[in-house]
């Protein structure tokens, strides 16, 4: 990762960080046009960039002059775009409510798998392939994931409460407790599944973007988008937050209020994405981790950064995943766990033995 | 005339535990309160019923007259600042940053306009100017400390709350926050701070509130609340009073309590 080149680019912006975003945010934007151009381009059927960059452009009503053949066309915006439009919202999803939960829970380990997110959303999707029952069609199995999502966010916050006011130790480990709860009760459905039903279980519980089509991505899109542009009204109030809860409530910020908020909102965006894709693990904790160290942690460069960042790694982790093991698929969530875990590792090892300290 | 601050009867329980017991007292625009008393004497409840993160379970604290309770957090924020003992922060935001969050209450108001003069000023006056571009958490407990009071120094409100503010801080720092109050006061601030050193409460303080298990022992000037014997009953140990013969202000001296060896 280029991590040395970011920071160089970005000390170089200093003192004035929220105005001197602005390499940080070219190099994501270049970075995330790559993976893009990248992932619409390798698989069975090689397209070039220039020629997605033709199909991309076409789509707009702008003509580059390159002919591409009808099948590539079909594979590049049939196929391969809404698998990366996907990627874009679950990794977008992820990253900003990682720094968002982070920040509001004042934890470092905070993310949205933490409070319920992924496993309420694997209980929902769980629940309705064991019993078979889906009264919407195909949409039935996301909205499941959605409402098990926010469900069981909502219990843990509710079960964290108490005199109206929320400790942030007890709601982490209400989370614990209430994750290992749905734990065991994937595995129970697991127990108790058939071979079919076991692989579904399995999928979901490990991520996939395999199940992408522009009719299953454009509701998720909607909500990511929402989601990712309201969670930024919240970025100072967060940076206060960070600085201590009193002073945040002395400087003037409702701390329940916007806690409470941003819950919702975080769970709005990251529950969207695992209603389609499943669980999906280390992105929200990684990412903000890696721009804190890079751009510091002020939320109103850290929010978008996070989100762009997420894209970017979760296009890596599904190139990686769709071409690895070729003709197969690796399921999502194992390589961003296998990447994710030993690169935080690394990171963490690295960066405590050269600030003394994280964050 | 309404007092600037009012505290009407304000008592404070935690499960049984009463931590404040009908504490009643004014303070003006314009005067150095100190809190003092033992460990455990509800000075920094106080202050955090006073800041109005804890609601009292009776009674209220007033601001011109109008009750905190019914203020919302942002009102409340240009009114008062307040300083923790510690701000635990982990997140390396710089010396700068953090006290430029002291304007946060007044963003999109005209008082915004200042915002860069009021942290220049700030970081001036408490001698951080030259860490403006160092993470906090990588500052000393005293650097922190006078981080914050620049952050609170730059909120530019009419009442400052202070929860041990020289408590990490050396002789030469301690007398430049005790010189910072007293300027915030003679510019019509009321200031409120609890101190654990009494002596710097006699030597600053116009008037002192001496609180004693959640309840107000004595509320008035200092010469008459530091007095040898009420304080050796509060304290529980035996202090001597005698005048500063410089400057004429009390000065509390604990005894040195004979120890008889056993056998």
């Amino acid at each position: 990762m280029p991590g040395g080149v970011w920071r160089r680019l970005w000390q170089s912006a200093r003192p004035s960080r929220a105005t001197g975003a602005g390499p940080a945010f070219a190099l994501l934007i270049v970075l995330l046009v790559v993976a893009v151009l990248l992932n619409a381009g390798i698989g069975a059927v090689r397209v070039p960039p220039l020629e997605v960059a033709t199909v991309l452009l076409g789509r707009l009503g702008i003509s580059t002059g390159v002919e591409v053949d009808v099948l590539r066309e079909q594979v590049v915006w049939g196929i391969r775009m809404p698998r990366i439009v996907l990627a874009i919202c679950v990794g977008a999803g992820l990253g900003m409510a990682g720094a968002s939960l982070q920040a509001i829970f004042r934890n470092p380990l905070a993310e949205p798998g933490l409070i319920g997110v992924s496993s309420g959303g694997a209980l929902g999707a769980i629940a309705l392939i064991i019993t078979g029952f889906a009264p919407l069609g195909w949409l039935s199995l996301p909205l499941a994931a959605f409402a098990g999502a926010l469900l069981l966010t909502l219990v843990v916050y509710g079960l964290a409460r108490s005199d109206g006011r929320t400790q942030m130790v007890t709601l982490i480990l209400t989370g614990v407790a209430m994750n290992s709860v749905a734990g065991g009760l994937i595995g129970l459905a697991g127990f108790l599944a058939d071979d079919a039903e076991l692989r579904s279980i399995v999928f979901w519980t490990l991520g996939s973007l395999a199940g992408a089509t522009w009719r299953a991505v454009l509701p998720v899109a909607l909500i990511t988008v929402v989601g990712l542009l309201l969670l930024p009204r919240y970025a100072r109030a967060m940076n206060l937050i960070v600085l201590g809860e009193r002073e945040a409530f002395h400087l003037g910020v409702n701390t329940e209020r916007v806690r409470l908020l941003v819950i919702v909102l975080a769970t709005l965006v990251a529950g969207a994405g695992v209603a389609v894709a499943g669980i999906v693990v280390f992105v929200g904790l990684v990412v903000p981790h890696l721009l804190r160290i890079v751009i510091g942690p002020d939320h109103r460069v850290l929010l978008p950064a996070s989100a762009l960042g997420g894209a970017i790694l979760l296009l890596g982790a599904d190139l990686v995943a769709r071409t690895i093991v070729v003709p197969a698929e690796l399921p999502l969530g194992v390589v961003t766990a296998l990447i994710g875990g030993p690169y935080f590792l690394f990171l963490l090892r690295r960066t405590t033995r050269e600030q003394g300290g994280w964050m | 005339m309404t007092p600037f601050l009012a505290a009407d009867g304000v008592s404070y329980e935690v499960g049984r535990a009463r931590l404040l017991d009908d504490v009643s007292f004014e303070a003006e625009r314009g005067e150095l309160l100190a809190v003092v008393g033992p460990n455990g004497a509800g000075k920094s409840t106080l202050l955090r019923v006073l800041a109005g993160e804890a609601a009292p379970s009776s009674g209220a604290v007033h601001i011109e007259g109008q009750p905190i309770a019914e203020m919302r957090a942002i009102e409340l924020a240009r009114l008062r600042a307040a300083l923790p003992q510690q701000t635990p922060t982990t997140f390396r935001f710089t010396a700068r940053e953090v006290v430029s969050f002291g304007r946060m209450p007044w963003l999109n108001t005209p008082e915004s306009a200042e915002d860069h003069e009021a942290v220049d000023q700030a970081m001036h006056l408490t001698e951080v100017a030259s860490m403006g571009l160092q993470p906090f958490p990588t500052l000393s407990g005293g650097e922190q400390t006078l981080v914050s009071l620049a952050r609170v120094l730059s909120q530019r409100t009419p009442l400052v709350l202070l929860d041990e503010p020289t408590s990490a801080l050396d002789l030469r720092h301690q007398a430049l926050v005790m010189d910072l109050l007293h300027d915030l006061t003679a510019r019509g601030v009321a200031v409120i701070a609890v101190l654990h050193d009494l002596n710097l409460a006699a030597t600053h303080a116009a008037r002192v509130l001496l609180l004693h298990g959640g309840q107000v022992a004595a509320c008035g000037p200092a010469r008459d609340v530091l007095e040898a014997s009420l304080l050796s009953d509060v304290f529980e140990h035996p202090v001597r009073v005698i005048e500063d013969p410089v400057e004429g202000n009390p000065l509390v001296l604990p005894e040195r309590r004979v120890r008889t060896m056993a056998g």
